[in-house]
Order: structure tokens, then C-alpha cells, then sequence
């Protein structure tokens, strides 16, 4: 197979036992790969209304037939599981380099499934692979646990582990791969510490073969050469890193702030990519394949706050900034870095720290339940749970069920900024439409890389289109979902689509592929995708009345700025969009479009 | 004057495209273990520097190889591996300074390989997307650089006038 290594991992923990098994090249077309693949081998083999905790739930890293290849930013793979945050199909999109280590190792989609008797690691040297102990790593960080075992087994091996967050069965924990990068929404690192496996390493002496040496080459060099023309992908991204946006999304007054309660931050400035450039970036760095480089290499060099890492990216930025009423950079950069060392989503832990903050200042939670003085603005207080709740010690325990069950625990989930459990990021649907479908829609829950209708509400690309008016956004975002499905399951960055546009993905895919998919068939593909996840969903119990917002963003106006005034109209959205998506009007998909579909 | 291939480390983001286009030259798959150039990686500094052959002077590979299969090739400057002559005898990797030396398996048959400079096109230096890799002459690249540190005495000189 050009494209795809051919082969699937299965690692049975409870049994300790290793199998190889060949890819079903037909369920490779059809799904492509990673995301697409991933998510139907899942939902073949798991019940969804499983315990995510439990055994009989499996995790699935799965990279995509241009992941480990010189496509632009070819370096993605995705974990799918079924998510404890959300009780939906959790996917979760890493890159780095240990995605296409697994490749030249020979495989597209590794499986674990049972769970061990002890903590483990798994070492996969090409076709040997083991199962260790690693009773001496349960309990240390990230960065610690990558060093012990690179000192031990050498730099060729790359690595993905959980920390302390993922042990502690922390809602959110994500799972961390050589070192800094994450596959971080959804809890997916607490799925993999439920099954005891703390790491996973690798290293390949195998190549991914090419259908079309040439025409990649051809198409390789019209890619680059958008990336170049872009503002976005040529100088914003490598200029300021994600962290670009605080600036552009505050001035159009959707940057969420204390718990979105309004859509402007006065200290936004200070907590901008701009500043973020001019104080504590030390380089930019990239992900395997990548021309834009948006990973930013920061360092406080002395006092409280004093660290050396990477990020922060905007969403982690704004979730420990404007989110918590914080504008003190060096502290959001240090809650970035713990989140890092334990395995945290930043996102998540953020929000629901900014939940925790409006519910202490409306008298809801006391400081003697939180040991904390956690009003907005407090950055110490901030950085202190965040610790706390990697181990889950004092409110750290409680906060680390995520902003959803904190609220709902004393009665108010209308202070969970949240949709199906996951909390939202940066961008106020109130001043940006769009995105207020897609997070009412997206199968994992609040997201904004399912369907990024910022693109073009905020950004104007790939055409600017007015944020503040519902007309037209089903399609849009029915477009941008499918689409983000094909790029996930590629194995590409969704931050290429920034320059580039289907045709550019879907020549990509052919010259390495060369199965012979029309431009037609591949949004098919993503189309494919979503009603399979969302079919999961519904039989996992997470059916169209979950497709809501929190109750804030659709019944009270944003106070001031560009969208004052201004609620988000789902219900005019969801109908049309439920309408284009040929589901039946109450949302739920129709066995025409299944058979359609041939899922 | 002939061109040489610069590493410029300060550049380098670790996107490893280089070992990618490389191995995709050589070996018509993407495969960083059968690359040419080789991206070292510190990960505690987070620091990354694209590793390869710089074609010295005076080659130890060439000095050593017991059948002459090493070559300077007059048009490019790049030090060779004539792969008819070369016995595989690996002991141009056992004197490489710069370990830009590496044995690969092939239809069952052992022999080593290392950058020719793509006969004078460097792949690796194309699709560099930052220029940590650059090919030129020497002395136009240099200029670059001085220019750069002239720049900086210029606007000090104009800060203190």
C-alpha cells in the first residue's frame, strides 16, 4: 500500500498478549485514516454505552495515510476512545514526532484493549514489541518520565505518556507525546491510566511509500507556496503563535471573559501574542513536516512564575488569562507548564477554574470548600489548583471532574460554560454565530477544531462573512465539519487549511494515496465520519437534546463591544442545519442516510 | 567559486522536512532512518540542528576506502559514493568525524550511502522552510551575514551619533 503501512497493533494488556493484523483496505479508503479510521474500528469493537473507565473500553492511536510523510504538516495521529469527560466519542489530534515514528514502525492504528494488573509501558522497536514494568515511573511528570526512559532506551525513541492527571483519572488528562505536544481534549489520558499504561515508545526503520514521487513534489510545491501567500499561516502563526488571535478576537469583542460574563478584556494586551513575543518567546518550533511552526519555546527566567517550556497557545492563554480575569502573562505561562508536567488540558482546567471563580463570588462555594481565595483575577490562587488538581488533592479533587459536575454538584450547571460536558474555548458564540452551532453540535462536545467557523467569521478566509448574523452558517458549518474530518483523518494539520482548500488536500491524498478518490468521494469521507460519530453518540445516550448551548450564550445579551446585545439564535441554526444534513427534523440521522452513507 | 551547503542552527525548527525529502529523493519512501541529513534533536533545550556531510577537504571516507569507491565530483563539489565500487566494508563510517555515514539494507545487500548533494540541487535546502539549510557560494552567503552584523553596528552607530 502506498500511503498506508498496512498494518494494525493490537496489544491486549490484560492478557498481555501482541497481535498483528493486516488493514482492511477497503475500510482505509472509506475512512482514510486516524480520525475516520480510528473512530470505525472503535465503534465496531466497543459498546458505546460502555464505563469509559472500565476494561472493556479501548484506546486507539491511529495516524493517517499523509502522517510521516513531507505533506504539509504530515505529523498528526489521533487517540480515540470513548471519553469520561463527555460520555461521547472522544477523538484527539496530537502532532510532534512520535505520530510518524509509529509508521516507520509499520503500523497505522495501534489498539489497547483490557487493562493490566500492574502500570506498564510499551516499547514497539519496529516488529519486536514488549511489555514492561513501570512501577518506577507511576507518579512522575511528562518531562521526568521522557527522561528516564530516553536515558534508558536512547533519543531514537520516540515517546507518548500520561502523568500524574492521567493516573489520578483526572476527566481531562490528556495524553503527552515527546514531551510538549498533546492530544488533549476529552480525558483521553485518563482512559489510558485506567488501563495501568503510563507510556508507549517507538522507533521504525520503515518508510511510507508513494504512489506519485513526482507529482507529490509538484503538489508539495504548490502547497508551500500558499502557505507563503497566507497572512495567517507565512506571518501570524510563526510570527506570534496561535496566541496572535487575542488581539484580533478581543478587538471584534468575542474574547470570553470571567466565565463569559462579557466579551472584552481590559488586560488583554498584556496577555497577546505580541507580548507573549516580546517578553518570554525564546524560538518558534514545528511539528514534523511542518512550514508554519506555530509551537512557540518560552521562558520565565526568574521569580514565582520561573519556568522553560513550550506554549502557551491562545486557547491556553485566554482559558488562565481574560477566562479567570487574569492579565498576569508569567503566571498563565506557569499554569501552562504544570498543566504540561501533569498532563492537563488547558482548556478544560481553565474554564473550570473560571467556573470554580463565579461561583465563589456569587456566594455559591466557600473559601473553606476551596482552601483557595479563588476570585477572578487571583493568579496565585489559580496556579495553586491547577496543581492541586493534576493529584487531585483539596478542591483539586473536585475540580478535576471538570466545570460541568462542579457546578451541577451544587446545583447550578448553568455556570458550566459547556456543551455535552466539554467546556467551550476562546471565542463568545454571541459575537460569532457560527461557532456557537458548532459547539452545540460538535460529537465531542465543546470544541472549536471540528469546525472552525472563526476562518471566516473573524478571519475572513477563505471568504469574510458577517459574525453577527445567523443566515447561511448551517452550511457553512456543515462544509467546515465534513472537511475537518478528511483533514483529521489525512493526518495533516487543520491549521494548513488556513492557504489551502480541498482540492489541495485531496491532491495530496491521491499523489501519495493513489487509490483513485474523486475530490467528491473525499468529502464523502468526512461526511462519513461525522454520522458515525454521531450514531455512537446517540447509542452511547448523548442524543440531539444535547445539541445546546449553556444557557448564558443563548439567553443573556453580550453587555457591550462590536456584538452588545447580541444572544446566539440556535434554534433558527440547528433546524436548518439538521435539515442539511438530511437527519430527520428532531436531529436524529435516518437509516437512508446511513445506507447513503454506507457506514 | 563552488557552492557549499550552510547550516544555519538558529533557524531550525525541528520540522525534520529535510530527512523527509531526503529519504524521499534517495530511497523513493519517506523514511528519516534511510535520510542523508539528519535532524539532531536536545530535547531538555529544546533545541534542533539538521546534521549532515560537509564534503571536507581533505575526506577521511575518501582517505580510507580500500577500493576508491569515494569521489569528489568535479561539478558539484560534493564528496561520493561510487555505489559500483563500493564494497560495503563500512569503514568510511568508522572515520567519519561527523557520523554523515550510513549503511542501508537493499535487496538483501548491505552498502552505505551519504549525501552527493543531490548532483547540485539539494533537496533538503528547497524545501527547508525557514532557510536553516541554505547552497551557495560561500562568500555570497557569508556577505549575507555580515551584512546582518553591519546592520546592527550601523543603527548602534546611529543610536550614538
Amino acid at each position: 500500500m502506498n500511503g498506508w503501512m498496512g498494518q494494525i497493533l493490537r496489544i491486549n494488556l490484560t492478557e498481555e498478549t501482541v497481535n498483528v493484523e493486516e488493514l482492511d483496505q477497503t475500510l482505509a479508503k472509506d475512512y482514510i485514516g486516524a480520525r475516520g479510521l480510528g473512530t470505525k474500528i472503535f465503534c465496531d469493537e466497543v459498546e458505546p454505552t460502555v464505563d469509559p473507565l472500565a476494561h472493556e473500553n479501548k484506546l486507539i492511536f491511529a495516524t493517517g495515510p499523509l502522517t510521516g510523510t513531507a505533506a504539509v504538516s504530515g505529523s498528526r495521529y489521533n487517540v480515540v476512545t470513548k471519553s469520561p469527560l463527555t460520555g461521547t466519542i472522544a477523538a484527539s489530534n496530537s502532532g510532534g514526532y512520535f505520530p510518524s515514528e509509529l509508521k516507520y514502525a509499520g503500523y497505522d492504528v495501534v489498539i489497547f484493549e483490557g487493562k493490566a494488573s500492574r502500570p506498564v509501558y510499551i516499547v514497539i522497536d519496529d516488529d519486536q514489541v514488549k511489555i514492561e514494568s513501570a512501577e518506577e515511573l507511576w507518579g512522575e511528570t511528562i518531562l521526568e518520565t521522557d527522561n528516564q526512559l530516553r536515558a534508558k532506551y536512547g533519543d531514537n525513541f520516540r515517546i507518548a505518556a500520561i502523568g500524574p492527571a492521567g493516573e489520578n483519572l483526572v476527566k481531562f488528562a490528556c495524553i503527552m507525546n515527546d514531551r510538549e505536544r498533546a492530544a488533549g481534549r476529552s480525558g483521553v489520558g485518563a482512559v489510558m491510566g485506567s488501563k495501568n499504561l503510563k507510556a508507549v515508545i517507538v522507533r521504525g526503520t520503515q518508510g511510507v511509500r508513494v504512489a506519485n514521487k513526482g507529482k507529490f513534489k509538484d503538489v508539495l510545491r504548490n502547497c508551500l507556496g500558499k502557505i507563503k501567500e497566507s497572512g495567517v499561516t507565512n506571518e501570524g502563526l510563526p510570527a506570534l503563535g496561535t496566541a496572535v488571535l487575542v488581539n484580533i478576537i478581543s478587538e471584534h469583542g468575542n474574547l470570553p471573559t470571567r466565565n463569559f460574563q462579557k466579551g472584552n478584556f481590559e488586560g488583554a494586551e498584556q496577555v497577546s501574542g505580541e507580548a507573549l513575543a516580546d517578553e518570554l518567546l525564546v524560538k518558534n518550533k514545528a511539528c514534523a513536516g511542518c512550514p508554519i511552526g506555530c509551537g512557540r519555546v518560552s521562558l520565565v527566567p526568574d521569580g514565582e512564575y520561573k519556568g522553560f517550556g513550550e506554549g502557551p497557545e491562545y486557547e491556553t492563554l485566554w482559558a488562565f488569562g481574560p477566562d479567570c480575569g487574569i492579565d498576569n502573562l508569567e503566571a498563565i505561562t506557569k499554569a501552562n507548564f504544570i498543566c504540561n508536567e501533569l498532563g492537563l488540558d488547558t482548556i478544560t482546567m481553565g474554564t473550570t477554574i473560571a467556573c470554580a471563580m463565579e461561583m465563589y463570588e456569587e456566594g455559591i462555594i466557600t473559601k473553606d470548600e476551596l482552601g483557595l481565595e479563588l476570585e477572578f483575577g487571583n493568579a496565585q490562587a489559580m496556579v495553586e489548583a491547577v496543581k492541586l488538581t493534576g493529584t487531585r488533592e483539596g478542591i483539586g479533587d473536585l475540580l478535576a471532574e471538570g466545570s460541568y459536575r462542579l457546578a451541577e454538584k451544587y446545583d447550578c450547571p448553568e455556570y458550566s460554560m459547556s456543551s455535552k460536558k466539554q467546556e467551550y474555548p476562546a471565542y463568545d458564540p454571541r459575537g460569532s454565530q457560527g461557532m456557537g452551532l458548532e459547539y452545540a453540535t460538535s460529537n465531542r462536545g465543546g470544541c472549536h477544531v471540528r469546525g472552525y467557523l472563526t476562518s471566516p467569521e473573524i478571519l475572513g478566509i477563505p471568504e469574510a462573512i458577517d459574525p453577527l448574523t445567523i443566515e447561511g452558517k448551517a452550511e457553512w458549518v456543515k462544509i467546515f465539519q465534513d472537511l475537518t474530518g478528511v483533514v483529521d483523518a489525512s493526518g495533516i494539520c487543520l491549521f494548513t487549511t488556513f492557504a489551502l482548500g480541498g482540492g489541495d488536500i485531496h491532491e495530496l491524498l491521491e499523489a501519495v494515496t493513489g487509490v483513485g478518490y474523486t475530490e467528491e468521494e473525499m468529502m464523502k469521507v468526512g461526511e462519513r465520519i461525522w454520522n458515525l460519530e454521531r450514531l455512537f453518540n446517540y447509542e452511547a445516550g448523548v442524543g440531539p437534546d444535547e445539541d445546546k448551548l449553556a444557557k448564558r450564550l443563548v439567553e443573556e445579551p453580550l453587555p457591550e463591544g462590536p456584538a452588545e446585545g447580541k444572544v446566539v439564535g440556535l434554534e433558527t441554526m440547528l433546524e436548518e442545519y439538521y435539515q442539511l444534513r438530511g437527519w430527520t427534523p428532531e436531529g436524529d440521522v435516518k437509516e437512508e442516510k446511513i445506507a447513503e452513507l454506507g457506514i | 567559486m563552488r557552492k557549499t551547503l550552510l547550516i544555519n542552527p538558529k533557524k531550525c525548527t525541528g520540522c525534520r522536512t529535510c530527512e523527509l525529502v531526503c529519504s524521499l529523493e534517495h530511497t523513493d519512501e519517506f523514511n528519516p532512518s534511510l535520510s542523508r541529513v539528519t535532524m539532531i534533536n536536545f530535547p531538555e533545550e529544546i533545541i534542533t540542528i539538521p546534521v549532515t556531510c560537509l564534503h571536507c577537504q581533505e575526506p577521511s571516507c575518501k582517505n580510507v576506502c580500500p577500493t576508491g569507491a569515494i569521489e569528489r565530483d568535479k561539478e558539484t563539489g560534493a564528496v561520493v559514493i561510487v555505489d559500483e565500487k563500493c564494497i560495503g566494508c563500512n569503514m568510511c563510517l568508522m572515520v567519519c568525524h561527523i557520523g554523515a555515514i550510513s549503511t542501508v539494507e537493499q535487496e538483501r545487500l548491505e552498502y552505505n550511502v551519504k549525501c552527493n548533494l543531490c548532483d547540485g540541487e539539494p533537496e533538503c535546502v528547497e524545501f527547508c522552510p525557514t532557510g536553516a539549510l541554505e547552497f551557495g557560494r560561500p562568500d555570497d552567503m557569508l556577505l549575507t551575514r555580515k551584512k546582518k552584523v553591519a546592520n546592527q553596528l550601523r543603527s548602534l552607530i546611529e543610536e550614538a551619533i
